[in-house]
């Protein structure tokens, strides 16, 4: 009498192909995506010139030098002084108007620190203007 | 004489805890990345604490750390051909959000520049787009 064989067991699918197909993909979404969170200001140009708009209230006229130093009226100020100042401005007067005054030359940088720093001392009205030559 | 025994092979490792590893880390940059098209100029914007989220499909216009200028993905020989773009995108859709993301080094004078050609063009709001800090 012949018995019968147990029958084989299958031969396991191979794993390699998967394996590199994954990597292939890992390392396209390694390199296309990107981790960097944007966000965004909303800004008022108005006319870009700084003395287009006449209210009750004068607004707070912030210069940024091309420097990248922070002048409001005669008192210059630092980064850090810039924000103490914005915050006391706040507590005064919560909807003053803030006019950030752009002197050509002043990198982008300066700017966005300018606005940022009145985004954070909670003025929400920020207004972009070119300074005046004169 | 005694010979050494041949040093037995030790069994291959198992590729499957690898396979989950590389699942996972494909996952990972799945959901966690966005894809994000490549940018035609190479643009670093600053980066600001405060802050609202970027609109959705927005037109966007770039503006590089030399000065250069792109729209819609395309970039742009100098600002006539700038504004000639705006116009036409904005008559096609007057409701799309218009964003300008600047290089931190950029001349804001620029910035100013391309801000009142948008307003010519007809944007009613535009945001200037920044890098989260962390």
């Amino acid at each position: 009498m012949q018995i019968e064989e147990p029958p084989r067991r299958r031969r396991l699918v191979s794993l390699t192909p998967l394996i590199d197909v994954v990597f292939i993909l890992l390392i396209f979404f390694m390199l296309a995506s990107s981790f960097v969170e944007w966000q965004a200001f909303s800004v008022d140009a108005p006319g870009g010139k700084g003395s287009a708009a006449t209210t009750e209230t004068e607004p707070l006229r912030l210069h940024v030098e091309a420097d990248g130093r922070y002048r409001i009226g005669d008192e210059a100020l630092g980064p850090s002084g810039l924000q103490d100042r914005l915050q006391a401005v706040h507590a005064e007067a919560p909807e003053r108007r803030v006019q950030v005054l752009a002197a050509a030359g002043a990198p982008v940088r300066s700017v966005v620190r300018a606005v940022d720093a009145a985004s954070a001392a909670g003025l929400r009205d920020v207004a972009l203007l070119r300074e005046d030559a004169g | 004489m005694k010979l050494p025994e041949p040093e037995r092979r030790e069994p291959q490792e198992s590729t499957v805890p690898m396979i989950n590893i590389v699942f996972l880390l494909l996952i990972f940059f799945m959901v966690a990345g966005t894809l994000t098209p490549e940018s035609p100029l190479p643009v670093e914007p600053a980066a600001s604490e405060a802050g609202e989220a970027v609109s959705e499909d927005p037109v966007r216009v770039l503006i590089d750390a030399e000065g250069r200028l792109a729209v819609a993905e395309e970039v742009v020989d100098g600002r006539p051909a700038l504004r000639e773009r705006l116009q036409g995108l904005l008559d096609e859709a007057p409701e799309r959000p218009v964003e300008v993301m600047a290089d931190a080094e950029a001349d804001s004078a620029l910035l100013l520049d391309v801000m009142d050609d948008l307003r010519e063009a007809g944007a009613e709001r535009m945001q200037l787009v920044t890098r989260q800090e962390r």
